[in-house]
């Protein structure tokens, strides 16, 4: 598993996601629909979280390759995401 | 909103995406002087709404950059512990912050940003042997360029400030990291640049999520500025392979300091 190769496809995949979601989401919007703000919310998430897919991603090929120095440091990472996104939460 | 505001977001967004990958800028510093002087959104609005726009920018030109083979991954790994910290920080702080505060802060990394970008340069770190920890693909010549890199632990520390100000402001925070990673840690500009170009979206995850959550990002103008953003980073990418814009960054900075100048009158309330 080439580490910057599934990065690249990880973040370019979600970034296709969240701007399909995000013209469909505008585009119900405009037409009334109560789903649009949810799918432009959908769409917002995506994108916010792509970096951190990214970040998995990156992990996941580094621990693959069996580096595990650099893959800790990425599940270092990731966990101190989760944390800042639990506390995002709870507050 | 009015459809020609709207309109003006696709356009800002892919005007900060060319002019992010030409300058080598986030486009906080494009975003943010727009969104509160044009758009009149609060400083934390802003702030949000700039990281969204960063990260669409950062994650889809880091996506053609990343299979040239720049961007040091395991560096940026680590250094973004500390960034991701610190703009988790920034952000629960920045909501209850004075606009007056950030907008002052922002404009103080405007300006050190214009400084940076009129001294131009940066220092090569390369090794003439090739038993260098870390190496990368240098596009220019052709030729692979060994390095080792120091003050790890340190590099991470500084990263905390950079987080802060990346969500505090909506900046990316690449005016504070590329030096620490070149200067300090003694990374190749090249890589230093390009490191921080990939890690300047995960950084400006962590503040961002916290703004979603607490409900601070507009969600409709969001939707018409990561369609633009997305826009611009792919034309950014492609003119920047053609073009050399070491020129364009003087000029850019004088732009930075006149908009630093206006965001300070706005909020002392003299315009």
């Amino acid at each position: 598993m080439n580490l910057l190769e599934s990065i690249a496809k990880t973040l370019r995949l979600c970034v296709i996601l969240s701007v399909v979601l995000a013209v469909i989401g505008l585009i119900a919007e405009h037409m009334g629909s109560s789903y649009g703000e949810v799918l432009t919310w959908l769409a917002v998430l995506i994108l916010i979280l792509s970096p951190f897919m990214g970040a998995i991603a990156a992990t996941t090929s580094l621990a693959y390759q069996k580096d595990r120095k650099w893959a800790a440091f990425g599940a270092v990472l990731i966990i101190v995401s989760l944390m800042g996104m639990a506390i995002a939460l709870i507050r | 909103m009015d459809p020609i505001l709207l309109l003006g977001l696709v356009i800002l967004g892919i005007v900060a995406g060319i002019l992010g990958a030409l300058l080598g800028v986030g486009g906080g510093i494009i975003f943010i002087p727009v969104l509160t002087i044009v758009y009149g959104l609060t400083a934390v609005s802003a702030a949000a709404l700039s990281l969204v726009g960063i990260i669409a920018i950062s994650s889809w030109g880091s996506a053609i950059y990343l299979n040239k083979g720049v961007p040091n991954i395991r560096i940026g790994l680590m250094l973004e512990i500390g960034g991701v910290a610190g703009a988790i920080i920034g952000a629960m702080i920045a909501v209850y912050l004075e606009d007056w505060i950030l907008i002052a802060v922002f404009s103080a990394v405007m300006l050190f940003s214009a400084y940076r970008m009129i001294k131009n340069g940066g220092s090569d770190y390369t090794l003439e042997n090739e038993d260098g920890e870390f190496e990368y693909n240098d596009l220019k010549c052709g030729e692979s360029v060994c390095y080792d890199v120091e003050h790890k632990a340190g590099g991470t520390v500084g990263s905390i400030f950079a987080g802060m100000i990346s969500s505090m402001t909506g900046v990316g925070g690449g005016v504070i990291k590329v030096p620490i990673m070149n200067i300090y840690m003694k990374m190749p500009i090249k890589a230093a640049a390009a490191t921080s170009s990939y890690s300047l979206g995960i950084t400006a995850f962590s503040g961002a999520v916290v703004y979603l959550i607490h409900g601070s990002i507009p969600l409709e103008l969001a939707a018409f500025l990561i369609i633009g953003s997305v826009i611009g980073a792919e034309a950014g990418t492609r003119i920047s392979a053609r073009i050399d814009a070491s020129s364009l960054k003087k000029y850019f900075s004088l732009l930075l300091i006149a908009s630093a100048a206006l965001m300070l009158l706005r909020a002392g309330g003299y315009i």
